[in-house]
């Protein structure tokens, strides 16, 4: 095939192409893209919620076997794994939101997610020690430190992820 | 008031800025709807994939590392993303809208259009796009084939197949 036949093909070719996008398309792309991101900070809440949940009862469990004892509410909180229906956001503000898990039983305990000035805070305490640490968390600075220990045969995790 | 580079709008895209996401969508939105075209030979479809290509972009643009070569991974983006229409049920016919429309539009006639959309339709999807990519131009026949995951020698068979199933396929269009 010659050159001179490509070449009129191609000029057919792009005349038959479509003249470009439709009044409004930048828009509706700012648009898809600001939802698609929202979506995703979301997601990663719960997956980091699931992720502090899990963490939470791996150490409960670990601690638990290591004191020959291990307590009944250890399963009941492993029955709230990674459920996101039960993520429920306590604050509207985009940039300082909190998520919390709560168990239930005889010892239960809560898993909080806080992020604050761009800081993510995940934290697993026995119910009773912590009544409002949620709103303590709210108003830490950006900054916090991770710290795990053991709390009555469970465990207590506080960590800081920047 | 200096000139800004394409590589600052993406700097500051990174960091979320909407008047940057709103400049790259200006700067390659028709030549991404065109190639996306190309690539499905559907204009509706076009349309939706080249939306999809720049959500995508901006969701994962900290992945970019070259901050220069925002166009060239656009078409990345868009060539994977026809990929994942291959296998898609054609879409329902839609009603042409009448934006944009010029005398040329005009004298082109809705059959030539027609009939170039489906030839291109009707060609296997790597022909297809060794087609879009040779329309869109600019790179050459080793960064195509790498692109398309085939050899330039492959690339360059590829090309000419579509081009000659096409001539046959509007062989009336081309005689005008």
């Amino acid at each position: 095939m010659s050159v001179q036949e490509d070449n009129k093909l191609d000029s057919l070719l792009r005349q038959a192409a479509p003249e470009g996008a439709r009044p409004g398309f930048a828009e509706s792309v700012v648009a898809a893209t600001r939802a698609r991101r929202r979506g995703r900070r979301m997601r990663s809440v719960v997956v980091g919620l699931a992720a502090a949940v899990a963490l939470a009862v791996g150490l409960g469990v670990a601690l638990s076997r290591s004191q020959t004892q291990v307590p009944e509410h250890v399963e009941r909180v492993r029955t709230v794994e990674a459920a996101p229906a039960e993520a429920v956001p306590a604050a509207e503000a985009e940039d300082s939101f909190a998520v919390q898990f709560v168990s239930t039983g005889e010892r239960p305990q809560r898993v909080m997610m806080a992020r604050i000035n761009g800081t993510c805070i995940i934290s697993a305490r026995p119910n009773d020690e912590m009544a409002d640490e949620l709103e303590e968390l709210l108003r830490l600075p950006a900054a916090m430190a991770g710290s795990v220990s053991a709390v009555d045969g469970g465990a207590a995790l506080a960590v800081a992820l920047r | 008031m200096p000139v800004r580079d394409e590589a600052s709008y993406v700097v500051d895209a990174k960091t979320g800025s909407e008047d940057a996401w709103r400049h790259l969508v200006a700067a390659h939105q028709d030549r991404l709807i065109r190639l996306a075209w190309a690539l499905t030979g559907n204009r509706e479809l076009a349309a939706d994939l080249a939306q999809e290509t720049f959500v995508e972009a901006f969701v994962r643009i900290g992945q970019l590392r070259d901050n220069g070569a925002f166009g060239a991974w656009l078409r990345t983006i868009v060539v994977r993303a026809a990929r994942r229409t291959y296998c898609r049920p054609p879409a329902m016919p839609v009603l042409e809208s009448s934006h944009r429309r010029t005398p040329q539009r005009e004298l082109m006639g809705k059959e030539l259009r027609t009939a170039v959309d489906d030839a291109i339709a009707s060609l296997e999807p790597i022909y297809r796009e060794a087609l879009a990519l040779a329309m869109e131009g600019g790179l050459t026949s080793a960064e195509a084939g790498k692109l398309v995951g085939c050899s330039p020698e492959a690339y360059r068979v590829r090309l000419h197949k579509a081009r000659q199933t096409l001539r046959r396929k509007l062989s009336d269009h081309l005689m005008e």
